[in-house]
């Protein structure tokens, strides 16, 4: 009787368990599907385009009393054509030195005097122009670039001075970085006679030979009202960024831009390229080609390069780096442009001798990966991380501003944004390894190797 | 008729306004019309103080908590005093490797299980080794609160020393340093601070030799004697802000903290002496392989206690904050073409800090541009070209634009006050009195702080580069320097 009752009991306590069960189950099935859901809020602004093509968006953000003008021009170094690499970039920092209305160092003054800060950058495919300013000078900003859209003004002297700035930032930045300098020639190899070829900084010899009539040619050719893009974000009213842009702006005429054919060559076979250069550490680099960055499978390629080797428990670092110590690192990122890009990942073997050993070891893991797929696990993990990351990037409107800006320049979308949380929504493990499979094919790779010169002396 | 008379006049009113505005178009711009669309005075900015509430638990660690619903977010800043200046000659590089294997493994969490909790909660979770102190900084989303404290229990409280992420991280650490004598701005930072610090935990951090030996010989059982000698509670201040519920994290911060007892252990803290002998002396490191002269001008400075911080520091921003209106730049980069980048950086440490200059330029050229930039320096050291109001103005008018920016958000001004009040004794009024305090300068009281401690006759000059390049030129000049090989 006793035995018997204790049975019953335990029987009801494990009824009662395995309800539970199914009840946490459910909640943890519940909470998880809460959690997969990506949802993040649209940011506010309102789009208009003047009758020459210009486009403007608007972010109003009230917080501070502070607006970022950014000007974004559809030109980048994967425009520039052989002998005259780095001129989109050259080009950026002539747009420092004044125009026919305004002497040299004056609109720095004119920034500075108002409490403002002005900047450039220039990429593979865009080169952008901000100004962050006191709110009551919203105008003052938008006539200064109207004014350097139409009248640069190019004095040999001073484009020659700068060209020497221009390749001190060379030296600098790449030059005397080990994995730039590396990095820079391994690039070249895998895209030869491409528009990836060169970077943006381009080659020493052309930054040389670059002369004022090509300077104001491309000028002339790239910076006109239709092929740009102009984004006023933070304490701003849409209604006076439409008065000025209609004044400032209007007048100027459309271009007609014949851009040229961007193909990259096919590949069909793997290909290696060694640099030897003064190093203790070996890097090893793996370039792929991806889809230009309105294919949403470049989300999926992202995602996958997180599982891969950027999370703290990613295949490489959990293998090759924590397990069996042949790496120091991993890490893998995408290049995403309006035309096909590439993306890389890298590994840093723990020494010299350990390069090749590395080298096999991570195709392990890639063949792996293939073969058996991404687990439930790895996948939540980096959906997770993404809506944080959505999440957090509410923190700055410039930042959203940036990102709907840059898919408007480069593709006139700006659901892009939306319908990659979409795509998230709607993907599986599944669908995440067989994208993967498509990029990250062998006979697709470059593989490089920056190594110490001198074979031996590397210390382990 | 009078109808039509108003029509008549409202289109001429129409017309008039659309030619006025068009004939401010393109082709009228000049210098007169720009200034006058510059015409502007920014407000003094007022930081908002946030409403937070301080938690002190018995042993001493402190948690300021500030909520702002604003976003679901949950964000942490903190420092635990005590960094690298706890270190001796015998144990450099020991704050940096600690902090390192404390964010991998603790004793209820192996390395991947660590890193498995943490990405599967997207816990972001930081620590660094600063001079002075450990910096700490994480975030989650507000769903992940409790595992953020969580994970900065386990983190803070039980690290593990033992095991192979251990032996691993130093390796690792091995190869990283050993890397440094073949990058040209960690040789910079090597020459320049182990020669100004000299026998200091300042100086020695630099010395990655001394590092090397350290890394050698050191084991767990050592990490773990300096981590409970140097991590204790009441060292500890942390700003929460974020989307939470005040007493469900109290009571969460209370279980994970309040039972965890302080070591009594006694650091000793040296100031910094100041080395003569360097002053005015000029090492070129060589570096063959090196395009550029990588360089750095400098002496010993103040430390964080300098009472005259604010009038130096806008001195010092019109004298070379790295943008372009600075009066290095404007020589340097706009009138000779010599560099991308030049700035001149204020360093405080609580035990003695440093002022110095950076450029990197063509190795040719290295001789000419330590002059220019000693030029710039006696200029106003000796009042040929003494600051202007205009350059004053404009660098207060940039801070009192730009500082609403800096402190937006509620974390960085809630992390600010931890630190300002924690370990320099200021209240929560800092931030609102340095804008005061830096809105009240007259140019004549910054000219003559800035010049009286502005030294360019004793510059210690570092520069890295191929020496081929860079000896003719110092030699031709009968200018004396010291040469060192790098060791790659």
């Amino acid at each position: 009787m006793k035995r018997l009752r204790h049975k019953l009991f335990t029987k009801k306590r494990k009824l009662i368990f395995f309800f539970m069960c199914i009840l946490s189950l459910m909640l943890v099935f519940s909470l998880t599907a809460a959690a997969e859901d990506i949802e993040v809020k649209r940011p506010e602004y309102q789009s208009f385009t003047l009758d020459n093509g210009l486009e403007v968006m608007v972010f109003p953000d009230h917080s501070i009393p502070l607006l970022r003008y950014s000007i974004y021009y559809n030109v980048g170094s994967i425009d520039e054509n052989e002998g005259e690499t780095g001129i989109s970039h050259f080009l950026e920092h002539l747009m420092f030195l004044g125009t026919e209305n305004l002497p040299e160092g004056e609109i720095d003054d004119l920034i500075s005097s108002v409490g403002g800060q002005l900047n450039a950058a220039t990429s593979f495919d865009y080169t952008y122009y901000y100004h962050e300013v006191p709110s009551s000078m919203l105008e003052l900003v938008m006539a200064l670039e109207s004014d350097r859209m139409q009248n640069l003004r190019f004095n040999e002297q001073e484009i020659n001075r700068e060209r020497e700035v221009i390749k001190q930032e060379r030296r600098m930045r790449t030059e005397n970085n080990i994995f730039s300098r590396g990095y820079e020639k391994i690039k070249a190899h895998a895209f030869e006679n491409s528009y990836l070829e060169h970077n943006v900084i381009g080659w020493m010899e052309d930054l040389n030979n670059i002369s004022t009539t090509e300077l104001k040619d491309y000028y002339q050719r790239y910076y006109s009202p239709n092929n740009a893009v102009v984004v006023v974000s933070g304490d701003v009213e849409v209604e006076d960024v439409k008065k000025f842009a209609q004044k400032y702006y209007s007048e100027y005429p459309s271009e007609n831009i014949t851009r040229k054919d961007f193909e990259l060559p096919e590949q069909n076979q793997e290909k290696t390229h060694k640099v030897n250069l003064k190093t203790n550490v070996p890097y090893a680099l793996q370039l792929y080609r991806i889809p230009a960055a309105d294919n949403l499978e470049v989300t999926a390629v992202e995602i996958f390069l997180d599982i891969l080797a950027n999370n703290q428990s990613s295949r490489l670092k959990e293998k090759l780096q924590k397990e069996e110590g042949i790496i120091l690192d991993s890490g893998g990122f995408m290049y995403p442009l309006r035309t096909d890009s590439f993306a890389l990942v890298y590994f840093i073997p723990s020494n010299q001798n350990l390069v090749e050993q590395a080298q096999k070891a991570f195709d392990r893991e890639l063949e792996k990966i293939f073969a058996e797929g991404i687990t439930d696990q790895e996948f939540k993990m980096v959906k997770k991380q993404y809506q944080k990351s959505l999440i957090f990037s509410q923190k700055n409107i410039n930042s959203a501003a940036s990102k709907y800006a840059l898919s408007k320049l480069r593709f006139n979308r700006v659901d892009l944004i939306e319908k990659r949380i979409d795509y998230i929504n709607n993907l599986n493990k599944e669908d995440v390894i067989q994208i993967a499979k498509k990029y990250f094919d062998k006979s697709q790779r470059t593989k490089g190797y920056i190594l110490p010169e001198n074979k031996g002396g590397a210390q382990q | 008729m009078k109808n039509n008379k108003k029509i008549i006049i409202y289109t001429l009113v129409i017309v008039l306004s659309l030619s006025l505005s068009v004939s401010v178009g393109a082709q009228d711009f000049s210098p007169e019309f720009f200034r006058e669309l510059a015409d502007v005075v920014n407000e003094k900015p007022e930081i908002e103080v946030p409403d937070y509430e301080l938690l002190e638990l018995d042993n001493g660690m402190k948690f300021y908590l500030a909520q702002n619903n604003n976003l679901p977010i949950f964000e942490i800043r903190g420092y635990i005093d005590g960094g690298k200046i706890n270190e001796s000659r015998d144990n450099v590089g020991i704050t940096s490797l600690m902090t390192e294997v404390m964010l991998l493994a603790t004793e209820n969490y192996g390395e991947s299980e660590f890193s498995i909790f943490k990405e599967t909660n997207a816990l972001s979770l930081n620590l660094g080794a600063g001079s002075d102190r450990i910096s700490i900084s994480g975030n989650s989303l507000n769903t992940e609160s409790s595992e953020l404290i969580s994970l900065l229990a386990e983190v803070l409280r039980r690290p593990k020393f033992e095991g192979n992420h251990f032996e691993r991280t130093v390796k690792e650490y091995q190869q990283l340093y050993r890397q440094k004598f073949y990058d040209d701005s960690a040789l910079l930072n090597m020459h320049f601070y182990k020669n100004l610090y000299g026998e200091h935990p300042y100086g020695y951090n630099y010395n990655y030799n001394l590092i090397l030996d350290f890394l050698s010989q050191v084991d767990s059982k050592e990490m773990n004697n300096f981590y409970q000698k140097t991590i204790n509670p009441e060292d500890i201040a942390i700003a929460i802000s974020g989307d939470f519920e005040a007493d469900k994290i109290k009571e969460e911060l209370q279980s994970s903290f309040s039972n965890w007892e302080n070591t009594e252990e006694n650091l000793n803290k040296s100031y910094v002496n100041v080395n003569q002998n360097i002053h005015n002396k000029i090492i070129v490191v060589n570096k063959a392989d090196a395009t550029q002269a990588n360089m750095r001008m400098g002496y010993n400075f103040y430390s964080s206690k300098y009472p005259k911080r604010i009038p130096f520091m806008m001195g010092n921003r019109i004298f070379g904050s790295g943008s372009f209106n600075s009066r290095l730049m404007e020589n340097l980069r706009s009138n000779k073409g010599y560099v991308y980048g030049t700035n001149a950086q204020i360093r405080y440490n609580d035990y003695g800090g440093a002022y110095f200059i950076n450029l990197s330029l063509e190795p040719e050229k290295a001789l000419a541009g330590m002059k220019a930039v000693k030029k710039e320096m006696l200029k106003i050291k000796n009042e040929e070209k003494p600051f202007e109001e205009e350059e004053l103005f404009e660098n207060i008018n940039l801070y009192n634009a730009v500082f609403p920016k800096a402190y937006q958000h509620q974390i960085d001004v809630l992390d600010e006050i931890v630190y300002q009040k924690e370990f320099n004794n200021h209240t929560d009024e800092y931030l609102n009195n340095f804008v005061k305090q830096y809105n009240g300068l007259e140019v004549s009281e910054v000219q003559r702080i800035f010049a009286e401690d502005l030294y360019p006759k004793i510059l210690f000059t570092v520069i890295v580069g191929p020496k081929e390049k860079i000896l003719p030129q110092f030699e031709e000049a009968g200018v004396e320097v010291e040469v060192i090989e790098s060791k790659n």
